[in-house]
């Protein structure tokens, strides 16, 4: 039959093609046709095309067209729109044709718009109207031409439009039209699912319908809906295998069968819909196996055919998990497909080899020297998919082969797709058998060294987290890590490194930067400068770059005097003013001379148990406490803060102190204000008369107020009433310990007495504001106390976690635009620095800012609770500035919050406390 | 389900496409560019299935057109070669004898055709005898008008 197919030569094309079967096309398609052909270059091709565009755009318009001349334009146009150039002047008339045209001029209308047209389209909402005529109309072609353009053309929300009649032609007599309408509904179903929730019952009786070729058509519609919701389709099971025994009986017409196959369409469908029901019902799958066994027996494999549906019925067999005799048998059809000599099915054997192979790997012995020879197939496709059998028949014993093969498809491939799936299954591999840490080293290593450029981001976190585990963490072996080391800086080195990798090495030497101390001092410094100097070096990989030398400065494991000499050189070279900061910062640290001894672990306080008597003693003066927002509202009588207008004094709980009006203003005039102003100045100058002033010096008002009158009414009064109290349990219940156990954990003290001499001295030697503060209230040296803790080097270790934090989010904002945020925060600092004139109150504001840029660099959106935690971290490590400022970060996106924040910053010299932060961030959002 | 289906020449010209997926223009002339040449650069005795991104490519070669389909990762590429199979099959009953020529210049028949064997990617009439029966009623219309007792005739009456 296919002797002589096509065996018509081009030639005729080239002498204008009147040879043609059926009816022959319009001399002018012909002599386009011929053009075309005869077109030796793109260019000349365009050329023809473009005049004939020209033509047809003034005949198609011109008043008066004979249909079958339309008729013609539409085809040339069609087939222009084919060859890639642009026809939407056409689309109009291709509406047309299908609206004015009849019988055959319909179709082709109809088929123009589907060519030319897209589901998207404006004009679709014209043709609207005329599929619906001509679903109307009682002439079976056009119904049939309506629906398939519907089912081609109609989006989602034009669908309730024809649905009814769509859903009305189930019930027509010919089943044809039955037939095209299931699967009209089919389409519809795809793109809208619920619409067609209410016809349900009418699409699952197509399945009885007495016409084979309808029946057939939807078991497709049904297996739709199996895939969406397999559970609640096992009703369906038991009319399928009915279908299924059927078919294999030869119940059907026979003009269904193919190729002496009865109805192998169907079959396969319907075995696929059953793989998908077997796993929730145990009595299906009994009756599924044993029909797949009749399927199995009377299979003839002469046809082609019959191996696709010996494909499906294996693949069956492998999804329902079966008795071992089925995949015994399964297996011995497989060997079948694999010993072929056709490639096709060589290919699907092995692919279904891959599978067999996961159930129990002791099906791929047989196959060892072909598994082997295959490896050097010369068919990339089945060479490939051999890969998967090797994958899947590792274990301890060959798991080192199998990787070295895997990583040299790695190395030789160049396919994105293939590299990222052969990852996969290095990872795996390494995940699943521990065996050498050196091999596991290697083959991470070369995996990433291949294809991290490819890699998602998934994926890398996955290997980051196995290389974590495994020996980042203190028992881990010091040679592994060692080595781990020594791959990391090779890395390093090499200037074809991807970025992913070096990001990733970058992390690692972060975390093992003690094994350095080994190397020679310029060295190490020439190794992290190169990198930051590197032309065109990521923000990403210069931030990594900056916490491993903060993270050498902090250990000490760098001369710092070089170190600054050093990095002071490259601050002579182009570099974000953001890294520019940083550097400033590690050489100050440098001649400051801090050091921290790296076991002396920070243990992070994230309940805050040092806030604790803090806030029960604020309680017990009669504080508010505080409140979720869920409970807010809910309290009549109870002052809420911006919700309400009227300055109404608060009914209970506590005083309100009532200051002069005055600014919740936006963040430019905070940010303008870069001279001194006193706060005198800078409250009259935003005198907003019916706005209460919320934000003082000292965080909220009505908390500042109770914080100064604290050490007074100690001993005083107590207003407890039992429903505070119950608050108070229910939020720091269980918390509540001793504050100086807690901190103990940064300063490191071993014992009380040497803490209390601490602080005592401490007390004494602060100068200035600092120990004003601190003589009035004990409470609050705990914020001066976590301060001053910076001295001591243990801040290094914040800032290491903000950079992490930062660049493990990734920065979406440009270098510029970061640079753009730091100038907007040096405004910040400024007012800062005039806040404070000790040198100390100045580090700690350029601290801050850096806490607060990191987190613009972040540019993250995440949740508050998670946030929160972050927050609790910084301020744990670095006094509460930080989490204040990591605040202003986040509320970035509500401006009201921010301007209140960064208020309060500048007034507070930082003293504010988590919990008001807290509460601050939930009066915000709920004023929202 | 299929995504798509293409015949190109061996030049690469391409000769018939329908997408059942929605996509851009643009990205479709380039999914066809980057298709042509790769299935052009396989070999006669390499294996018709082919895994691209997330799709499944099976192609065939009649004569000097290659068909070409995309289907998803869980379809069954051997059904689908024959799918193939059958239209090359109806074509050729049509045309008596198909060639490439014929699908060049009768291509809406051709797509008239592909219609009544796939709507929407999925299989929607097996039988051939169906088929024809379907296409050659169109045909009668294109003769000016349905003589009388026509579906009688052909068997939709």
């Amino acid at each position: 039959m296919f002797g002589n197919l096509f065996g018509k030569t081009t030639t005729t094309i080239a002498t204008g093609g009147s040879d043609t079967s059926g009816d022959a096309a319009s001399a002018g398609f012909t002599t386009f046709i011929g053009k075309v052909s005869r077109a030796n270059s793109k260019s000349d091709e365009a050329h023809v095309v473009a005049t004939e565009l020209k033509n047809l755009a003034a005949n198609i318009a011109a008043p008066n067209q004979s249909m079958v001349q339309m008729r013609d334009y539409l085809c040339r146009v069609a087939y222009i729109c084919m060859m890639g150039y642009e026809v939407e002047f056409a689309c109009i008339h291709a509406v047309k044709l299908a609206q004015l045209g009849t019988n055959y001029d319909k179709r082709i209308g109809y088929l123009a718009c589907c060519l030319l047209l897209h589901r998207n389209h404006d004009l679709i909402l014209l043709l609207i109207n005329t599929i619906q005529k001509d679903l109307k109309s009682s002439n079976i072609l056009d119904n049939l031409a309506a629906m398939t353009a519907a089912a081609q053309l109609v989006p989602a929300e034009l669908i309730p439009s024809l649905l009814p009649m769509i859903v009305a032609k189930l019930q027509h007599q010919r089943e044809l039209v039955r037939q095209k309408a299931v699967l009209c509904l089919h389409q519809f179903q795809f793109l809208a699912p619920d619409l067609l929730a209410h016809c349900k019952e009418s699409l699952e009786r197509a399945l009885l319908d007495k016409d084979p070729g309808v029946m057939a058509v939807a078991v497709q519609l049904v297996a739709y809906s199996i895939q969406r919701n397999a559970a609640g389709c096992i009703h369906l099971g038991d009319p399928l295998v009915s279908v299924l025994q059927q078919i294999v009986a030869r119940k059907l017409s026979d003009i269904f069968n193919y190729q002496t196959i009865p109805f192998p369409w169907l079959q396969i469908q319907i075995i696929k819909c059953l793989s998908a029901l077997v796993p929730h019902s145990e009595v299906l799958k009994t009756k599924v196996s044993s029909i797949i066994r009749v399927i199995l027996q009377r299979n003839s494999i002469k046809e082609k055919m019959a191996f696709a549906i010996l494909y499906e019925c294996i693949q069956c067999i492998v999804k329902m998990a079966p008795e071992k005799d089925l995949l015994d048998e399964s297996a011995q059809h497989v060997k079948r497909f694999v010993n072929s000599s056709n490639p096709n099915l060589q290919y699907i054997g092995v692919k279904m080899l891959v599978s067999l192979v996961a159930l129990n790997p002791a099906y791929a012995v047989e196959y060892q020297d072909m598994i082997v020879q295959s490896l050097e197939h010369k068919d990339t496709v089945i060479h490939k998919k051999m890969h998967g059998v090797l994958y899947g028949i590792a274990c301890e014993a060959n798991v080192k082969v199998v990787c070295s093969k895997l990583l040299q498809q790695l190395k030789i491939s160049s396919d994105r797709f293939w590299k990222a799936e052969l990852a996969t299954m290095v990872v795996s591999l390494v995940s699943r058998f521990p065996v050498e840490p050196q091999w596991q080293i290697n083959s991470l290593f070369n995996t990433l060294w291949c294809s991290s450029g490819d890699l998602d981001r998934t994926m890398l976190k996955d290997i980051k987290q196995l290389i974590g585990d495994r020996f980042l963490s203190k028992d881990c072996d010091p040679q592994c890590q060692q080595y781990l080391l020594q791959k990391c800086i090779s890395a390093l080195v090499s200037d074809k490194t991807a970025i992913p990798l070096l990001q990733i090495a970058l992390w690692i030497v972060g975390s093992l930067c003690s094994f350095l101390k080994n190397m020679e001092d310029d060295k190490v410094l020439m190794l992290f400068t190169n990198l930051l100097l590197q032309e065109n070096m990521p923000f990403s990989i210069q931030s990594a770059v900056i916490t491993c030398i903060h993270k050498l400065v902090a250990m000490g494991i760098v001369e710092q005097v070089s170190m600054a000499t050093k990095l002071t050189e490259c601050l002579s070279h182009e570099l974000p003013l953001v890294i520019k900061q940083q550097l400033n910062i590690i050489i100050k640290m440098c001649s400051l001379k801090l050091k921290v001894d790296p076991s002396d672990t920070v243990v992070m306080d994230l309940t805050l148990t040092f806030l604790d008597d803090l806030v029960c003693a604020r309680l017990e003066a009669g504080a508010e406490p505080y409140r979720p927002s869920h409970l807010r509202h809910s309290l009549p009588g109870q002052h809420i803060i911006l919700t309400s207008q009227s300055p109404a004094a608060p009914s209970s709980g506590l005083e309100v102190e009532e200051v002069d009006e005055s600014m919740i203003g936006d963040r430019a005039t905070v940010d303008s204000s870069s001279s001194p102003k006193t706060d005198t100045e800078r409250d009259s100058s935003l005198i907003q008369p019916d706005i209460k002033r919320v934000w003082g010096k000292q965080g909220r008002l009505d908390a500042s107020k109770e914080k100064k009158s604290t050490p007074k009414n100690l001993t005083g009064q107590k207003r407890t009433s039992s429903e505070q109290d119950n608050l108070a349990k229910a939020l720091f219940g269980g918390l509540q310990k001793n504050e100086k156990a807690s901190l103990k954990v940064f300063t490191g003290f071993e014992d009380d007495d040497q803490y209390d001499d601490y602080l005592n001295n401490f007390k004494t030697d602060l100068p200035g504001p600092w120990s004003n503060r601190l003589r009035s209230s004990i409470p609050e040296n705990v914020n001066v106390e976590t301060m001053s803790i910076r001295n001591t080097g243990i801040i290094q270790e914040s800032f290491n976690v903000l950079n992490q934090f930062a660049m493990s989010n990734e920065s979406t904002k440009t270098p510029k635009e970061n640079e753009i945020d730091y100038l907007q925060l040096q405004g910040d600092i400024n007012l800062k620095k005039d806040a404070s004139n000790e040198n100390n109150g100045e580090q700690i504001s350029e601290g801050s800012l850096y806490n607060d840029l990191n987190n613009k660099l972040a540019g993250a959106e995440v949740d508050f609770d998670a946030q929160l935690s972050q927050l609790l971290e910084a301020s744990v490590t670095s006094g509460d500035v930080h989490c204040l400022h990591r605040t202003d970060g986040f509320f970035k996106e509500d401006p009201v919050s921010k301007t209140a924040v960064s208020e309060i910053a500048l007034e507070n010299d930082g003293f504010l406390d988590v919990e008001s932060c807290r509460i601050k961030h939930s009066i915000y959002t709920d004023s929202d | 389900m299929m995504q798509f289906m293409l015949l190109f020449s061996r030049q690469g010209k391409l000769r018939l496409q329908k997408w059942y997926a929605a996509h851009q223009d643009k990205m479709k002339k380039k999914i066809t560019r980057e298709l042509v040449t790769l299935v052009l650069s396989r070999k006669p005795k390499m294996c018709s299935f082919l895994e691209w991104k997330d799709l499944k490519i099976v192609y065939k070669r009649y004569a000097s057109l290659y068909f070409c389909c995309a289907i998803e990762p869980e379809d069954n590429e051997l059904l689908t070669l024959e799918v193939i199979h059958r239209y090359v099959e109806l074509l050729d009953k049509y045309f008596g004898s198909v060639c490439e020529l014929d699908i060049i210049f009768n291509f809406e028949k051709a797509y008239f055709m592909l219609d009544e064997l796939l709507l929407g990617g999925e299989v929607q009439e097996t039988s051939k005898k169906n088929v024809l029966k379907a296409i050659a009623a169109q045909d009668l219309l294109q003769e000016e008008e349905t003589p009388q007792g026509f579906f009688e005739d052909h068997g939709l009456g």
